[in-house]
């Protein structure tokens, strides 16, 4: 990942030679590592991991020195970012002294001056504080849920504990992150909502309650169909990541895409591998219990295939899963470790719905508890199952899958010509909704971001329309914590009032009931 | 005009199309630079000995420059030109004298920080940004001095002082080496600091060997934006010293105090601080030019023309230029040679930041940067008349001309006279225009229109909203705070912040190197806005706030008609040559 941008492989005018990267990630709190023989303590984690100590010590001074300068200008904010010429550097401090800093290299083009030397220009630009910030606390946020918060994680297990946790989490994360393609929805991370007619949505909330009630040791219920949420009782400061994380993380893509229903026959074993697989991946430390209930979808019977994993056989430790309880819904600041609390997971599947519970980590959760709630499941559960997979369902779309399905076109999309992309994110359920392929327009993509921190500066609603270059109209509209972007391709000749006359199509055709004051 | 001089130029560059004035894109920088060196072998001013000529000249009390309230501005130059011919003289004294023991010591070992890489520099650096942190005792930052929205800081690659824009830069030394460790540190990893963010505060940094400039910033402007503001502050010192002189000084001493050479100058700094501040023509890189009439204007330049072409003993003047008010009225140039905005804006800055010059004729050498930033020009400054305050400039190679100059001046005033333009430049001056009401679309509140090619703008005389009244009333002339006159409006109201706030914002996108942006129409709760930019001419406008996009668009192309249709009189749209 250590991308060397400042010498570019090859030339040609106009086209990006170094692309944004991550260069290094690190994590550090200076009440660690004071005594002088041990300088290195204060560096939690670092990437890339062959790092020598030296540059280690350089770049964690730097940032603690630009930190501490910048406070002198603002008491108020933390410090947010640093611009070199051939870098950005992005600050984060979820926890107070514990700071998160994202190195991004700049992305640059070789030119030539009229007089034919050669030349590197960086486009500074191009590289956006706001989406990276995001990225960064959504890590962070990611980190907790699956462990803890780092500074309960040192006062119940100590630093070391802290670093290998660290060291295992981020690795893995770090190698997912395309900076170059980081852009609005990594600050969004909405939610798909999966739309029902009434009287299913009766039904599934019937089928919830009586399971809150039979149950009283499962505390939150999610309902999932595909990657598409149908029902959520966990709080909506976490919603977002618990969601982000079942839908990108530990699900695996294209079993969420719902494996198409010729080969549903016979592949119930090739799923469990794939979900077994996973486990050994990412869950084993993380998920105490986590169950699979597979219906097997032959004909009549209900031929039950359960297999059950259970993760923390090999695992003293029996931390879960970590969401905030009810009253501590506070984003911005830390949240004290103590007000988090840890859960037991547990995910069944029947046909293409997911449910998961969420089970205190205080309640013991015996074999037999979960035999008995199977039995329940198998009896409620899937015959629900089986009545909303006949639900006509838009195709399943992954907004993160987008570079793959460049040239697929959803259903969802139908009506829509193929040369507008739009994303619409509204703040008060946090539903998100995006043409599949928004990021192939990589450029009027970021630009979004660029169009939102322009609105979010002035006022609560507003709308920006631009023209890009490239004959491109790029549509930005904020309104009642609604936010609605698009993208206008090969345009031809249009000006404003064409580009608003698109827009006004586009939104009657997707977002009916959706009041956008004007 | 001296023919020697002009058949060298013609000789040089051969004749050319006449071009407009300020037709300046970079190609022409090249050419304007090897006319220069042609010139300064003509006239051979760029060598230490005649550098000394204000103190050794026999000009008499009026080439001795200013006099009055404003001694500083004597001192500027002769200390600044006196000085280079005795840099030795200057480094006894450096060593034996200088009351900043203190500050030297504490530069070194900044210095010796910079030098090492090894690991434990990290701490160095820590450790000394702890101490300056808390080390605000000694200093002067203060919340007061905290919670100025705008700061200046310059100093030198070895981390001394030279200008703080608030505040005694003397008190903050500790902050100056801290400036300078975060510089070099970032140096010495082969990249260059570019700025720092802090939720709306913007710490930016510029790098010009063997000066760094730091500008922090509340007013949310981009990087990018703000690091053209440090360039005009950088053109600035270069325009007292030359590069080349500053190159010398450091070269031969790295430590030296520059704060000796450009004494007195601070107004020039400061002045250019405030006028960053509320005038957008920085961030537009263009300048405002005096509405008049077509043929009054021609009538000025030629008046200009003939009366230096005609005049004996002939003098070589390369630019002459006419000025109120930070806004230009004439501008006559030598053929082939074009003057930058830039170049301008020092111009105008420093006869904006020198009352002195009101008084006295003046004899001013100055460094254009852009045209040539190794050598001295000479200005002949002077106000044509007690009843009109326009100042005429005119710039020559040959330092031995000021009383050619000053009887030309005197020629040309009584022609302005006789012509009655100085009554016409009056009128203009005193007459409140374009405004809104006389521009007459009612839809549209305000707008900044550039041509581009001409790097000139015009904006209509600020109106409410954006006017205060209040403070108009009672602290200044309206027609100046219509100018954006910084020494009227020191301070901008909200109002006014926001509408160029919202105006470099979208000229940042209009502008951005990795995404620009054609066409920008922006709707929030307060006005419409419209950011264009063409190969022709910049638009901002700030539309009423209900209008739909139908008649803002019809309001934009009746605006853009009425620029076209004055725009004889809105800007200099023909500039002659000697």
């Amino acid at each position: 990942m250590e991308a060397n941008v400042g010498v570019p492989s090859s030339g040609g005018t106009r086209i990006l030679d170094g692309a944004c990267a991550v260069k290094r990630l690190y994590i550090f709190n200076d009440k660690f590592g004071n005594d002088s023989d041990n300088e290195m303590g204060k560096v939690l984690y670092f990437h890339p991991p062959r790092t020598d100590e030296d540059t280690q010590l350089k770049q964690v001074g730097l940032s603690e020195a630009i930190i501490r300068f910048a406070t002198k200008f603002n008491t108020k904010l933390p410090c947010e970012s640093l611009h070199t010429q051939k870098t950005r550097v992005i600050f984060h401090t979820p926890e107070s002294g514990y700071w998160f800093v994202l190195v991004l290299t700049i992305p640059s083009v070789k030119k030539h001056s009229p007089d034919g030397v050669e030349f590197v220009e960086y486009l500074g630009d191009e590289v956006q504080d706001d989406v990276f910030r995001a990225i960064l606390e959504k890590l962070h946020k990611k980190f907790v849920l699956l462990n803890d918060t780092l500074e309960g994680i040192y006062k119940n297990n100590g630093l070391e504990e802290l670093c290998l946790r660290l060291k295992k989490f981020f690795d893995a994360s770090v190698g997912k992150l395309d900076a170059s393609q980081c852009g609005l929805s990594d600050i969004f991370t909405g939610l798909q909502f999966f739309p029902l007619d009434r009287a299913m949505f009766l039904r599934i909330q019937c089928f919830i309650n009586k399971l809150l009630l039979t149950w009283p040791s499962v505390k939150h219920v999610l309902l999932m169909q595909g990657d598409r949420l149908i029902w959520s009782g966990i709080e909506q400061s976490n919603i977002q990541i618990f969601y982000d994380y079942l839908v990108n993380d530990l699900l695996s893509k294209h079993f969420l895409a719902g494996v198409d229903k010729q080969s549903t026959f016979g592949v119930i074993c090739k799923r469990e591998s794939h979900i077994s697989l996973m486990q050994d991946d990412h869950c084993t430390r993380s998920t105490s219990f986590t169950s699979l209930y597979s219906n097997h979808p032959t004909s009549n019977s209900t031929a039950m295939n359960t297999s059950v994993m259970s993760g923390s056989n090999n695992d003293a430790d029996n931390a879960s899963f970590m969401t905030a309880s009810t009253n501590t819904i506070n984003g911005k600041d830390e949240v004290p470790a103590n007000t988090y609390k840890k859960f037991h997971m547990l995910i069944y599947k029947a046909e293409q719905t997911y449910l998961t519970l969420l089970v205190p980590d205080t309640e013991e959760l015996a074999r037999e508890t979960v035999n008995k709630l199977e039995v329940f499941l198998n009896v409620n559960f899937t015959s629900m199952a089986r009545q909303l997979a006949k639900v006509p369902s838009v195709n399943s779309h992954l907004s993160q899958t987008a570079m793959s399905g460049c040239t697929s076109n959803s259903s969802m999309n139908e009506g829509i010509p193929p040369n507008v992309k739009f994303i619409y994110f509204n703040s008060l359920n946090l539903a998100e909704r995006a043409s599949p392929t928004i990021r192939c327009e990589i450029d009027a993509y970021k630009l979004l971001a660029d169009l939102r921190a322009d609105l979010a500066r002035t006022t609560e609603s507003g709308e920006i329309t631009i023209k890009a270059i490239s004959e491109t109209w790029v549509v930005a509209k904020t309104a009642n914590g609604r936010e609605f972007y698009a993208i206008f391709n090969q345009t031809g000749g249009a000006n404003v009032l064409d580009i608003d006359e698109e827009l006004r199509k586009l939104t009657d055709a997707q977002l009916t009931n959706i009041f956008f004051q004007d | 005009m001296d023919k020697s001089t002009s058949s060298a130029v013609s000789g040089t560059l051969g004749e050319g199309e006449e071009q407009s004035v300020l037709e300046i894109p970079l190609e022409s920088e090249a050419l304007a630079h090897r006319k220069q060196s042609d010139l300064q072998n003509e006239s051979g001013f760029i060598t230490d000995d005649n550098l000394g000529i204000i103190e050794s000249g026999d000009g008499g009390k009026r080439e001795s420059i200013p006099g009055g309230n404003d001694d500083a501005d004597g001192n500027t130059f002769s200390s600044c030109v006196g000085s280079f011919g005795t840099k030795e003289e200057e480094e006894q004294q450096a060593s034996s004298s200088d009351p900043e023991a203190l500050t030297v010591e504490l530069t070194k070992a900044l210095d010796d920080l910079s030098v090492t890489t090894s690991g434990s520099e990290s701490e160095q650096i820590q450790s000394n940004g702890v101490e300056a942190i808390r080390d605000d005792n000694d200093s002067d930052m203060s919340p007061l001095w905290r919670s100025h929205k705008h700061h200046v800081f310059i100093l030198s690659e070895a981390g001394k002082p030279i200008y703080s824009r608030h505040g005694n830069e003397e008190k903050m030394v500790t902050f100056f080496g801290l400036l300078q460790a975060l510089v070099s540190f970032v140096q010495s990893d082969g990249d260059t600091i570019r700025g720092v963010k802090v939720g709306e505060t913007s710490i930016v940094f510029l790098v010009k060997s063997p000066l760094i400039l730091v500008c922090v910033s509340q007013m949310s402007e981009s990087i990018s934006q703000i690091e053209s503001h440090l360039t005009y502050f950088h053109n600035q010192i270069l325009s007292i010293l030359t590069a080349k002189q500053l190159q010398t000084i450091f070269e031969k001493r790295k430590n030296y105090d520059l704060r000796r050479l450009l004494s007195g100058s601070e107004r020039l700094l400061n002045n250019l601080a405030g006028l960053i501040e509320v005038d957008p023509s920085f961030v537009l890189g263009a300048v405002r030019c005096l509405p008049l009439a077509n043929t009054v204007r021609d009538s000025i330049s030629q008046t200009i023309t003939t009366v230096l072409n005609k005049h004996k003993p002939s003098v070589s003047v390369v630019f002459a230029l006419l000025v109120t008010n930070c806004q230009l009225v004439s501008i006559v140039r030598m053929k082939k040679v074009f003057m930058h905005p830039m170049d301008l804006h020092i111009i105008l800055n420093l006869i904006d930041s020198s009352e002195s010059f009101k008084t006295v004729d003046s004899w001013v050498p100055i460094c254009l940067p852009r045209f040539d930033s190794s050598g001295f020009m000479y200005a002949h400054v002077s106000y044509l008349a007690e009843d009109c305050q326009a100042c005429l400039v005119l710039l020559t190679t040959d330092r031995n001309s000021f009383f050619p100059l000053s009887e030309a001046k005197q020629k040309i005033v009584d022609r302005l006279r006789k012509q009655n333009s100085l009554d016409a430049i009056n009128a203009s001056m005193n007459n409140k225009w374009p405004t809104m009401s006389y521009v007459n679309v009612p839809e549209v509140r305000h707008f900044l229109y550039k041509a581009k090619c001409r790097a000139q703008f015009v904006s209509p005389v600020l109106d409410v909203p954006y006017l205060d009244h209040n403070t108009e009333d009672e602290e200044s002339p309206p027609e100046e705070l219509s100018r954006d006159c910084p020494r009227a409006a020191k301070k901008i109201s909200p109002e006014l912040e926001r509408l160029y706030s919202t105006y470099y914002r979208m000229h940042s996108r209009l502008h951005a190197q990795a995404r620009p942006v054609k066409i920008i129409y922006w709707v929030d709760d307060k006005e419409n806005w419209l950011g264009w930019n063409t190969s022709n001419f910049e638009l901002y406008v700030a539309l009423e706030p209900l209008i739909k996009k139908s008649a803002a668009i019809s309001a934009v192309n009746k605006l853009i008609n009425w620029v076209q249709k004055e725009e004889r009189r809105i800007f200099i749209v023909h500039a002659p040559t000697f």
